[in-house]
């Protein structure tokens, strides 16, 4: 092999590849189309029908105590904060418009990743404080009938749960989070030294 | 303001979308998944299109974006250092001396680092270096020493692999 002056554009340009139909492109770009509204409509779908769930026990439904409604709304804008936790996990980079400089979209890319970790970590401790407060105040008017032994008990074994969920659980989950997307923004660190090398 | 057609800007760019991708992955099927989301977002975003820059430097962004954007989807490949030998096996041993040639450098580029993989890409698509600094979004005069460097390694090694 000749290597005093390496034509290294003929190599590159040998490398060859059938060009597919473009009909796939336009099959893809429409699926994405579809799924994207069908996200939309079901993220929709699920806070309005926590919000009519909110009015109705609110306004409908008598419970005896302030306390019960509010324990079972706070339990609902717990389970919407985690649907929407959950979310914010899937194609989120999707969003991010690609046209930009190497340079640009590496810094949004970063910038998606802090905001990202920092709802995931953060957003995890605020669903657990609204799931346990839900309960601690949904309780209330049942532990008032029962004797006082068996409201000792509903109480102490829901706490119970609730402090292993909070003492143990969630900073596992935390952990996990944190090395997953740290992990990114670590690599994406590193490509960003070699632009200002 | 040039009327763009999405099947002439396909059929225009996409071997050389692919090469590029396979500079950064240096896998068949990976760099074709890359090339077929690149042109999803190609005739998704045309439309939207202000051609404030050339139609080339716009598709090149797009493209190394989503080889960049790998990072946030799989977990990062483990950098090895460059490997002086290609993987043997016999189906390769009855290529031609070309294809080999072909398939060493692929795998060379695709080991360098993430930003050298792209910018020795766009080089060898014979883009202008004043094009690639707006791609990838750093000075011309950096671009420049970063071809020098990319390639100097590159013919270290061939040398080697020619000596083998």
């Amino acid at each position: 092999m000749q290597t005093d002056n390496i034509n290294f554009q003929n190599i590159w340009n040998n490398k060859n590849a059938e060009i597919p139909n473009i009909q796939e492109i336009k099959s893809t770009a429409e699926k994405y189309r579809k799924k994207q509204i069908i996200s939309t409509i079901l993220v929709m779908l699920w806070l309005t029908v926590t919000a009519f769930g909110i009015i109705f026990i609110w306004n409908v439904i008598n419970f005896k105590m302030v306390t019960t409604s509010l324990g079972i709304i706070l339990i609902l804008i717990a389970l919407a904060l985690s649907l929407y936790l959950f979310s914010q996990n899937i194609n989120v980079i999707r969003k991010i418009n690609p046209s930009i400089s190497n340079q640009a979209y590496l810094s949004s890319l970063k910038k998606l990743q802090r905001q990202r970790l920092y709802m995931q970590t953060k957003g995890i401790s605020i669903y657990y404080i609204l799931l346990s407060f839900g309960f601690a105040f949904y309780f209330y008017e049942f532990a008032l009938y029962m004797s006082t032994i068996a409201g000792f008990l509903a109480y102490g074994l829901t706490f119970l749960w609730l402090a292993i969920v909070w003492f143990f659980l969630r900073p596992r989950q935390i952990r996990k989070q944190n090395q997953k997307i740290s992990k990114i923004i670590d690599s994406l660190e590193t490509i960003e030294k070699d632009l200002v090398e | 303001m040039q009327v763009l057609n999405f099947e002439e800007i396909y059929h225009e760019y996409w071997k050389r979308i692919f090469r590029l991708c396979m500079g950064y992955v240096n896998d068949h099927d990976a760099a074709k998944d890359l090339c077929q989301e690149t042109f999803v977002v190609v005739f998704q975003q045309l439309p939207k299109f202000r051609q404030e820059a050339s139609v080339g430097t716009w598709i090149y962004r797009i493209a190394t974006n989503i080889c960049l954007r790998q990072i946030n989807i799989e977990k990062r490949m483990p950098k090895s250092e460059l490997s002086d030998e290609i993987k043997d096996n016999s189906e390769k041993d009855n290529k031609l001396e070309q294809d080999k040639m072909t398939d060493f450098l692929y795998q060379c580029i695709s080991e360098l680092p993430e930003l050298d993989r792209i910018i020795i890409s766009l080089e060898l698509e014979e883009m202008k270096q004043a094009e690639i600094a707006e791609v990838v979004g750093i000075t011309p005069a950096n671009v420049r020493v970063k071809i020098h460097r990319i390639k100097e390694k590159l013919t270290k090694k061939f040398k080697n692999y020619a000596n083998r």
